[in-house]
């Protein structure tokens, strides 16, 4: 309806904007998703039964996306451009991760699995040298 | 016939000064609550637009670097070679630098004077200095 009032209610918005993040990141989120993808490729190969393969295939594709998304959310919200000066191949750690992440998604190949587990730990690394273990965790990371 | 032709020049003058000013002042509502307490959400504000870098200590507007089509009102935190750092005046509950870096000068197009709504806190939107800025927790976490 128009109102006196709103003649004089701007049209353009701006944002003070906050996204609220929680804060809390660690990289073992995206390792126990991709533990996940390693075993059940194992299992796949030792077993002959049709229903459980087609039903492992479709649980691994689910825990590798979930590594994309735990990887995603690690790069983008919690390392920030300090860390790229600190960690220059940051970001292309990340891609080579994040794509190692869909090659497990769509193989049954225990090694690639294996490589995406050793470049899972590689962002950790950076993850614990940037003081993540202290800032991001509630009381560090459980031993 | 007269008569209107005598209106056409100053018809065309307030046209030419009524687009004159809507390029250079708008007005914007907040929304969000990174700029507590100097601005709240709902806040209306004056903005003008720029013609030079923006300076440590003001409110601006500028293209938020992560959402297309989304404007941020910010306090710049600095400028210098690397670009425009922005903060909130609320930085435990901002987005700002500290999570998208700096922003291209040319971007920020916009400075916040005043605020023209609610009523009682109409008034001036001052530039304040970086160092109380920082005194306040605004340096880089």
């Amino acid at each position: 309806m128009f109102t006196l009032r709103s003649l004089f209610r701007p049209t353009r918005i701006v944002d003070a904007h906050c996204d609220i993040p929680c804060g809390v990141y660690d990289p073992e989120q995206a390792r126990i998703e991709a533990e996940s993808c390693l075993k059940i490729i194992e299992k796949y190969e030792g077993d002959d039964d049709p229903l459980f393969r087609a039903r492992c295939i479709h649980v691994k594709e689910e825990r590798a996306e979930l590594v994309k998304h735990h990887l995603d959310v690690l790069w983008h919200d919690y390392f920030k451009p300090e860390h790229l000066e600190k960690y220059p191949d940051l970001h292309e750690t990340f891609w080579k991760a994040t794509k190692q992440a869909s090659k497990v998604k769509h193989t049954l190949d225990a090694g690639a699995a294996r490589e995406l587990l050793s470049m899972i730990d590689t962002i950790d690394e950076m993850w614990k040298a940037t003081g993540g273990p202290e800032k991001t965790r509630v009381n560090g990371r459980p031993s | 016939m007269r008569p209107v032709r005598g209106l056409i020049g100053p018809l065309v003058a307030c046209l030419g000064v009524a687009v004159f000013v809507r390029r250079q002042l708008d007005v914007v509502e907040v929304r969000g609550q990174s700029m507590l307490p100097t601005l709240h959400p709902g806040d209306r504000l004056v903005a003008v637009r720029l013609h030079r870098p923006p300076r440590p200590g003001e409110i601006v507007i500028a293209p938020d670097p992560r959402q297309r089509g989304r404007e941020l009102v910010k306090r710049v935190l600095s400028a210098d070679a690397s670009g425009i750092s922005l903060r909130g005046d609320n930085p435990a509950g901002s987005t700002d630098a500290r999570a998208f870096g700096a922003i291209h000068p040319e971007l920020v197009a916009w400075r916040v004077v005043m605020r023209y709504w609610p009523p009682r806190r109409i008034g001036p939107l001052r530039r304040r200095s970086p160092v109380t800025l920082l005194a306040e927790g605004g340096e880089p976490v």
